[in-house]
Order: structure tokens, then sequence, then C-alpha cells
């Protein structure tokens, strides 16, 4: 039951089946965004050709609406899209999970003043939220990262602290309770194995709601500058061409379609090793 | 009952209070409004956007602004909006039907399918039907509504005809942005009924119901869906707060009228009185469905009951 | 599952059962006519959208008609007019033949109250107060003779006149209904009448069959439309779609893209409208660095290849614009024409001598230390080199420019094109794309872009006093120039056809000169149609069908 510090490093990387082709896929799409700059075709924002042009030799994946190549565009896509992901989710779970554990587990005053707040947040309209952060921040990647970040925090909590609050009772936790086990020490080493399988897959579902939210504050008009090569704006502007050229949305649907499914997967088989654990 | 309906009553007040008083801290920081923006188009002096913003009382400091709103807020007076000088509460009134009905069957399907998917990948986890399942809520997870949207108007509206793209009204206006904002709502359901469904199936008592011999239906039916069942409630009481963000995409594809319109519309106009509108509402909205989270999970769930929480 | 299959019919009935009919009950035939956008508000006489003159043009009549071919003025409801020779006093003589849809009379009096309603302050009047410039005040000479005074001459008056935004609205309903509520029953004495609003869904129009007034152009067909429900469209790829599957018949601002393939549908046709006013364009910041510099602005013009952003955004739709009129606004002066076209030796030869001399590794330009930067000619802008950054001193000024867009128009687009072709050139660009007008008056406002991308429709062309005057709301180019406020101020006064031409000939000529606007294309409104629909024409402002003229041929039962 008791899980060492580093433990969870151990889970991710070591070497069964189910957590190799994720690994490899996240490994893949994170090694072409890093190296974007060294082995893109073109630069991403330089009309080289024709718009709407079919995968030809010179563009692999084609041209976009303004005859930009798209393969290039996708692969420096994921520096932005990638990085908002990243600090979106970061912005969720941290807080996420103590917030919301602290309030599961501790209970009365903790919990109401916690979920309370968290309820304002989460009674706002969440798109407004995120709007709102934008329009004072201003907008552009990492503003609109800490916005979705922002919005998606409270109801992650939420999940953290119902997920606890269900475990708390435990036979396990009583016994270890009985026995003196001190509060923050039941915290870290005997709830949080117990409810990180359920925490993990809402990462993971966190995970593709940034990836989303952010696309979606673009549609809006909200995302700053349209030159810079993101997923969600490529799928967006691909929209616009749906019957000229409509392989226009293969490459930055795939792009995200893999990432999600990649960090879901993973999510699933870490689930598996703890559960085998145990 | 009584101090759960009294209990209820003060967070829903402190929910509608703590959101009014963010959003209108935060829609004062945001400088200019849309009166300003309306008039100068207009060909307006400075002399008169004064004069209307005076009319207006939107002279006054800031924290008289705050207590007239609060008060008026109290009266059931949402004010009036700075464009269409209509009520607030009528504009919110015309559009919240739609809305209503497009987040409904939104969430019906969405519950439907996310389910669905959940309980057929967990149940077939490694065979086909569990790794479609899992395909198809990954590609919920990870396609933008707009592009769904378009997607589906082009396929059965344009190309086989058989479902009108734009417009409100019908039931027929309501499928494919209905069955497009489920969808995208699905994915998360589906995720998370998978994870809580398995780790319940590994779970000890289940493990002992199973050597005990039980049927397995029997087992699934009793233990293994009682037991999930009160986190998936909270993870789709979750998705109805995201609804209204995708609404305001579906609404805006499939050219429906709605509360997602109106809210973009008017944070883009910087609309304000409408904006705190739909913010209240949106509480009201959020506090309703926490009563019945937490009624159901009562029912659900005797543990949660007896913690009081 | 079972429960979620109840649930979804029991649903089902409820949805049926709430479906409104009211569209269901009026005559045929019957269109559908998709707006672009929805505005906020529907009162011609208090909201600014363009977008509500689509329907509303034809529930009002107007005092005058513009002649959408020449532009003539002709009668509406004034049969005739005198402007008094020093140009401060009109007199309208109405037609006595007039109804409006609720029966009331039409007459001076109907005239007056409108006036009144548009001038009050409590109306809150957006646009239509402003469109009435220096009007002091009328007087109702007869029942129907009315007398509008001026404190000063106003040139634009009756083009203004002209408008949907000053439509004349029923005495009777203006007096039932307050501001916030005659929207939803507005009441004109124009060929169609208004049957409903609903915010959001749509807005319903039918035929006023007792309507006989109407101007010359507006030419009775042979199976005139009786019914046209409006629905806004505000997502641009599916205005293509509804028109294809047969959702709407009608419908404004499609993709240029889509239009190419609309034009080879035999069962659709394509209404290329030009819209007067200014074209889409990007002023230049005259106050802030590098653009405070005539050479460097004269540069980024030459620099631009517009037939490229014509060829790749609008699918060649549009003309290049090269001035800051359409050569469909009045006055407009064909001697800015090919002015500043694309030539990339110029271009960095004027960059040069700017002091742009050298490329760092990056290729971008930028201005070595201890070359001075040619301060700008007298009479021009104040510069601000405190604008520059301090690391300037030791690596020399790179040529950076930042561009604040809209997201509508295909002006994001056409900002990325304009990144790409300058950056072959040596000059980096910063886009900076915001939600809507508010945000880019408050961008503006703060100063920091190099371009930003405005314009207004319209086809007098006193809307440059907007834009161009020192103290305009619209003077985001920063620039000031007491002989350019003269002109355009004096364009406005002067009544004088000849005199209001000299001196807008002038004003463009000098905003070209100084190069103060990048403009990129002439705007054009690409409107898809049924191949069954007969009539469709469009008034003297481009915006607004002449609903009146359209008629739909039965369908072909074979």
């Amino acid at each position: 039951m008791r899980l060492p510090p580093g433990d969870v490093f151990v889970f991710v990387v070591s070497r069964t089946d189910r957590l190799k082709v994720p690994l490899a896929v996240l490994a893949t799409i994170i090694l072409a965004t890093t190296l974007a700059p060294v082995i893109a075709p073109y630069d991403p924002m330089a009309i080289t050709g024709e718009p709407y042009q079919p995968p030809t030799r010179e563009h692999l994946f084609g041209t976009d609406t303004l005859g930009r190549d798209v393969l290039s565009r996708t692969l420096f896509g994921g520096q932005q899209s990638l990085s908002i992901v990243l600090i979106g989710v970061a912005i969720i779970i941290l807080p996420g999970t103590v917030l919301g554990m602290s309030a599961g587990f501790y209970g009365q005053w903790t919990d109401r003043l916690l979920m309370a707040s968290m309820d304002i947040l989460l009674a706002f309209p969440n798109l407004l939220l995120a709007l709102v952060i934008i329009t004072l921040l201003g907008s552009g990647g990492w503003q609109i990262a800490i916005a979705v970040g922002i919005a998606g925090l409270p109801a992650y909590a939420r999940i953290a602290r119902t997920a606890t609050a269900t475990t708390r009772n435990a036979l396990y936790i009583d016994a270890a309770r009985a026995i003196g086990v001190r509060s923050d020490r039941l915290l870290s080493h005997h709830l949080l194995p117990n409810v990180l399988p359920l925490l993990l897959s809402f990462a993971a579902v966190s995970l593709s709601w940034t990836m989303l939210n952010s696309a979606a504050l673009a549609f809006l008009g909200f995302g700053g500058d349209p030159s810079v090569p993101n997923w969600g704006v490529m799928l967006a502007e691909a929209r616009y061409a749906f019957r000229v050229a409509p392989w226009m949305s293969i490459p930055p649907g795939l792009a995200i379609t893999a990432t999600v499914m990649a960090v879901n997967r993973l999510a699933d088989a870490s689930q598996e090793r703890f559960r085998n654990r145990t | 009952m009584r101090h759960f309906a009294r209990d209820r009553l003060l967070s829903t007040l402190l929910i509608v209070w703590g959101c009014v008083t963010l959003a209108f801290a935060a829609l004062h920081i945001i400088p200019g409004n849309a009166i300003v923006g309306q008039m100068l188009q207009g060909g307006a002096t400075q002399a008169d956007i004064a004069a209307r913003q005076a009319a207006l009382g939107l002279d006054r400091p800031l924290p008289v602004q705050y207590v007239t709103y609060l008060a008026g807020l109290l009266r059931g007076d949402l004010g009036y909006s700075y464009i269409s000088q209509l009520p607030v509460s009528t504009l919110i009134g015309e559009q919240l039907g739609a809305t209503v009905m497009l987040a409904a069957a939104a969430l019906l399907v969405a519950v439907a399918l996310g389910l669905g998917l959940g309980i057929l990948e967990a149940a077939h986890t490694g065979a086909w039907p569990g790794r479609l399942a899992g395909t198809i809520s990954v590609l919920a997870l990870s396609t933008p509504i707009y592009w769904t949207g378009t997607a589906a108007i082009f396929i059965f509206s344009s190309w086989l005809g058989l479902l009108p793209a734009t417009g409100s009204g019908s039931i027929d206006h309501l499928i494919l942005p209905a069955a497009v904002l489920g969808f995208h709502v699905s994915g998360s359901i589906a995720r998370v009924t998978r994870t809580i469904l398995t780790e319940v199936m590994y779970a000890d008592y289940i493990r002992v119901a199973r050597a005990k011999g039980l049927p397995g239906q029997y087992i699934f039916r009793v233990h293994i869906l009682r037991a999930s069942l009160p986190p998936i409630l909270t993870v789709v009481a979750l998705q109805i707060g995201f609804l209204l963000g995708g609404a305001a995409i579906t609404e805006a594809l499939f050219a429906r009228q709605g509360i997602g319109q109106l809210l973009v519309g008017a944070v883009i106009d910087q609309d304000y009185p409408v904006v705190l509108g739909i913010v209240v509402l949106s509480a009201l909205v959020y506090s309703t469905i926490s009563v019945v989270t937490d009624i159901l999970h009562g029912i659900l769930d005797p543990r949660v009951r007896e913690n009081g929480a | 599952m079972r429960y979620l299959v109840a649930c979804a019919l029991i649903l089902s009935l409820l949805l049926a059962a709430c479906v409104p009919s009211s569209a269901s009950k009026l005559p045929e035939p019957r269109i559908v006519y998709g707006l672009s956008l929805m505005p906020s508000g529907f009162d011609p006489h208090i909201n600014a959208s363009a977008e509500l003159g689509i329907p509303l043009r034809s529930v009002y009549d107007t005092l005058v008609y513009r002649d959408p071919a020449t532009g003539d003025y002709v009668p509406g409801l004034a049969t005739e007019w005198q402007i008094t020779a020093d140009g401060l006093s009109y007199t309208f003589t109405l037609r006595r033949d007039v109804k409006f849809h609720d029966g009331t009379q039409f007459n001076a009096d109907a005239v007056g109250t409108n006036i009144d309603r548009i001038m009050v302050p409590e109306t809150g009047s957006q646009k239509a107060r402003f469109m009435l410039g220096p009007l002091a005040g009328y007087e109702i000479l007869d029942n129907y003779t009315i007398r509008l005074n001026l404190s000063q001459p106003y040139a634009p008056l009756l083009d203004s006149l002209s408008q949907v935004y000053l439509g004349i609205a029923s005495p009777r309903a203006l007096a039932e209904y307050d501001n916030a509520t005659y929207q939803f029953h507005q009441v004109g004495t124009g060929p169609y009448k208004m049957v409903e609003y609903v915010p959001g869904n749509r807005l319903v129009l039918t035929r006023n069959p007792d309507y006989a007034w109407g101007p010359p152009f507006y030419v009775m067909p042979a199976n005139p439309v009786q019914t046209i429900e409006f629905r806004f469209l505000e997502d641009p790829p599916t205005r293509a779609l509804a028109l294809e599957s047969g959702e709407v018949q009608i419908v404004g601002e499609i993709l240029p893209v889509d239009a190419q393939l609309l034009s080879g549908n035999p069962g659709l046709r394509l209404y290329p409208v030009p819209i007067p006013g200014q074209p889409l364009q990007f002023m230049m910041n005259t106050s802030r660095f590098p653009t405070d510099s005539d050479a460097v602005r004269q540069a980024l013009l030459f620099a631009t290849n517009r037939a490229a952003i014509v060829d790749t955004v609008f699918q060649q739709f549009s003309p290049v614009a090269y001035g800051p009129l359409s050569p469909s606004t009045d006055y407009y002066y064909d001697q800015v024409a090919n002015s500043y076209s694309y030539n990339i030796e110029q271009a960095q030869s004027l960059l040069s001598a700017a002091g742009f001399t050298q490329t760092n590794s990056n290729g971008i330009l930028f201005a070595p230390t201890g070359l001075d930067i040619p301060p700008t000619p007298v009479g021009g802008s104040v510069g601000d080199l405190t604008a520059t950054p301090a690391a300037a001193q030791i690596t020399g000024i790179p040529l950076e420019l930042t561009m604040v867009v809209p997201p509508w128009g295909l002006v994001p687009q056409v900002a990325q094109v304009i990144q790409s072709q300058w950056r072959e050139i040596g000059i980096d660009l910063k886009i900076e794309q915001v939600a809507g007008l508010n945000q880019l008056r408050e961008a503006a406002e703060t100063g920091r872009y190099n371009l930003i991308a405005m314009n207004s429709p319209g086809r007098d062309p006193s809307l440059l006093e907007q834009y161009f005057v020192t103290n305009a709301p619209f003077n985001w180019t920063g620039y000031s120039d007491l002989e350019l406020d003269a002109y355009l101020q004096e364009g406005s006064r002067q009544i004088d056809s000849q005199m209001r031409g000299a001196l807008y000939g002038a004003a463009q000529t000098r905003i070209m000169e100084r190069a103060l606007i990048l403009p990129v294309r002439d705007y054009v409104n690409l409107n898809g149609a049924t191949a069954r629909l007969e009539g469709v024409a469009f008034d003297a402002q481009g915006w607004f069908p002449i609903l009146y003229n359209f008629g739909l041929t039965p369908e072909d039962r074979n």
C-alpha cells in the first residue's frame, strides 16, 4: 500500500507493452516538435506555393489556405499547442490535487471553505472565466494557457475531492488511523495511491480540455497572433477549405488525436500498474 | 431535511454573490464599455458620450454601482442592456429556452454515449469492442467542436441533405447541433466512467463476490455500477458547466439562438449588464444542479450522507 | 439504456409541441435570407449596425432615395426639395398618398416626430443622430411641407436622409412602444411590413400590398416574393453550405473560396457588389517608430504585393485598392490609382534611405548605431523616438512592426500574407488579433501599433473626416495636417459639387502622398443566391438589397 517517492516514475517508465506504445508516440511528437526548426522543410510562416495544394513532392502534406507548407506548420504547431497544454495541465493538477484531496480528507471547515471557493469558480461560466482572464492578461500563447488552466482547475479539484471523500472511510484507512498514522502521512501514503488512478485518468481528460478549450478561444477570436502555428488554429483554418482541400484537416487533426490518445493510454496503463501492485 | 434546505439556500446565495462580485470586479478592471464603442462608431463627440454614461449612472464610484447592482438583484432586477436598451431579464429569457433545449438534448447524447462507451471499454478491455469504444472516446476528446460541427453540416446537410444545418425551432434543427455538442462532451464522461468501473471491478469486495460465485451480470449491475455511480455523477454534473461554452460555438455554427451566442456577443461588445445577468443565471443553474447531485449522491451512497458532505 | 430512450422520446414530444408556426401562415412564395451577423439591436434610429439595414431598408421609406446606377437623388417620401443658396435650410414637399403599415397617415408631423426621437439624448442614438450633422431644428410649414434648418452648411445631409437610419417610422407606433421595445414592432411605410423579430433566431417580413410610392428603381417582379425570413449565419463556412442545401435562398459575405465553387453551380448565382467607402486598409501610425518616417511608410506600400493578396485571399473577387476611397464612392479621385505599385527595389532603397541599411543574422533589416534617422518633414507628425528600445544603442534598431487586426473580413489572412511578403525583404511583422470593434479601439488608444485595420462603408466621402482630421475619433494614423483638416472639413460644408470634388481630390492625394494608409482591396460583398431568385439588386450604399424587386420563379415541375 505504501508508495515511496519516485515510485510513480518507476511505474511510468517500467517496461510493459501497454506503456511502450503511448510513450513512444509521445516521445516522437515531442521530439518532432522540438526539432521542428531543423527538420521542417520550410519556414512555417512563409508563403511558399499556391494555396490549397494537395500533397506533392515539394509539400508532402499540401499547402494551407494561404500557400504555406502544412507539414512545416504542423511540426512547428506543436510548440505552441504542447506548451499551452503543459502549462494549462500543470495549473490544473498541481493545486487541484492538493485542494481537492485536502477538502475531501479533512472535511469540516476546510472542505466547506475550499469547496465554496471552487463552487464560485465552477458556477462562473467557464468560457467567461477564460475570456475575462485573457482580456486582463492580453491574448497570446501563455495567457491562453493560464486562462484555460484556471478555468479547468475547479472541476478537477471537485473530482479529487469526491474521490478522496469516498475512499477516506474505507476499512484500511480506518485501520491506519486506528494505529495512529499521522493525517498528512495518511493522505500522501495511503489515500493518494488509491485515488491516483482516477486522478491520472482525469488529468488526461483535463489535458484534452486544455487543448480543445484553447482552440475554442482562438476560434472565438481571442487567440492573439493568428500567424503562430497551432494545431487547433490550423483545424479552424482547414474548415474554410473543407470542400477545396479536405486533406488540410488531417495533419493537425492527427497530431491532436495522437497526443490525446497517447496520454489517455498512458493513464490507463498506469492505472493497471497500480492495480497489479496492490 | 430542514437543515439541508437552509444550508443549500445559504450556499446558493453565497455562490451567486461570489460570482457577481468576481464578475463585477473583473469587468470593471477591463477598460471601456459598449457605449463608448457604439457611440464613437456613430460619430458622437466626447461630451455626448459622457452625457450618455452619466444618464446610465456609469460615472458614479464603483462601490456605489456595485451596491446598486446587488440591491437591484435582490429585487430581481438585472438592469438594462447598453446596446439594445432592453431589460437583461428579457434578453436572457428570450434565449434561455433554446439553450436549455440544446443543452438537455446534448447532455442526453453525452450521457448515453459516454456511459455506453465507458462501460463497453471497461467490460471488454483489450478486445475489439473495448478498443473501438476507446478510440471513439479519444476522438470525441480530441476533435474541436467547430471542426466536428462543420464536418457534420457538410456531410449530413449539404451532401446527404438529411437534416437542416441552420436555424432553431423544430426537432430536425436540434438533431445535428445536439449530436455534435453531445459527442464533444461524451469523451470525458466515457474516459472517467471507464476508469472508475475498472477500479471498482478489481476492488476486494468484488473479487470476493466473484469468488462466492455470484453471476457476473448480477455483480456488474448490483455491485459495480452502484459503487461507480457517485463519482460518475460528479463528472456528469461538471459537464453541464462546460456545455455553455460548447453551446456558444455550436450556436454560432448552426445559426441557432441561445445564451452562448448572447454571452460571446456581450463580451465582445462589452455589454456588461448582459454579461452579469448571464453570470447570475449560471450561478443559479449550478446551485440547482449541485443540490440535485447531492440528493442523488445521498441516495446512491449512504456513506456520503452520514458524513454530511 | 431503456430509460434513456424513453427520456429521448418524451423530450422530442415536448420539442415538437413548441415549434413556432407564425411564419407558416404567411403568404407564399417565401424565401430565407442569410445575414452574416446578429446585430445586438435592430432599431435603425438607435443602433449603428450595417446588417440591420438589410431587412429594414425595405420596411421604411426615406425622404429621398439615391439611384443605385447614377447616385442621383430621386424623390422618396418627399416629391421635391429646395436648398437655400447658403445651404442652411432644406424645404421638403411631402407625398400626400402615403400610409404607414398601421394605417396612420404620413405627413410633416410624422417626419417631425421622427426627427425629435432621433435628436433627444434619451433615445441614445448611436448613428442616426450624427448623420443629421449640425441640424438646428425644423419647421412644419403645412401638413405636407417641412423645412430642416442647419446651423452650418452640411453637404452629406441628403445622403444621410436617403439612408435607413433616417427612415420614417409611424408616430403612432413610436408612441405605443418605448425605445427598447419599438425594435420588435417596427412600423414604416416601406414595401415590406415587419411580422416578427426573435433575437438570435429570425426576423420576418411580408410584402405590403398597398405599397405604391416607391422610387423609380423599385420594379415589381413577375413572381414577387411575399415573405422573407432573415436568419443569422455568423459562421462563414456555413453560408455557402446553407445556400447549396437550399436552406437559404440568398446570403451575403460568402467566403471567396466558396464563391469560386458556387460560380460553377448552374442552380446558383453569384452577385459580387462593390461597397462604397473606405477599402480594406491599414492605417499607419505616424507617431510611432519606425512608421513615423515617410520613407518607411512609402516603402511598406511598395513592398506589398496587393495583387497577390487579392489572388490568394479573395480569389480575385476584389479589385486592388490604391487610395482612401473605393471607386464606387462619390468624389473618388482616380489619379491615385496605381500609385505605389508593387516594387521591391523601390521599397528597399527607401528603407535604406530611412537608415535600415544592414541585415542581421535572421534576415531582418536594421539601422546600425550612428546613422541618423532622417527627421520627419515639416507639417508631418511628431516623431516618437523614445519608443525605440534601449538595446538599439548597441546593436542597432531592427525593422520590427506591430499590426493590429480584427477577426472579421479575412483581415487576419491578409495580415499573414503581408507578413510573409515583408519578411522576404527583411521586415519583421508581428500580428495582434483582437476580438471586436471595442477591443480594436482600445488597442488603438494604447498607441502601441504601427498598422491597424479599420474602415467604414458609405457613399459620401465625408466619412474621411472621422479618420484623418487631427482630432477625429478614428485618427489612428496620429497624423496632423492643417491643410488636410481644412480640405476635409470644408468638404463637408461645401455644397457645390465641383468644389467638393476638388477638395476631396486634394485630400485623397495628400493622404497617399504622405502614405498614411496601406489600402489593400476595394470591399466587395459576395452575395450568393439561388438562380430562381429574380431581380436581385442592391441600393446605392451597396449593402442593402432592394427587396421590392425580388421575385421567385416557380420551381420547374419537369
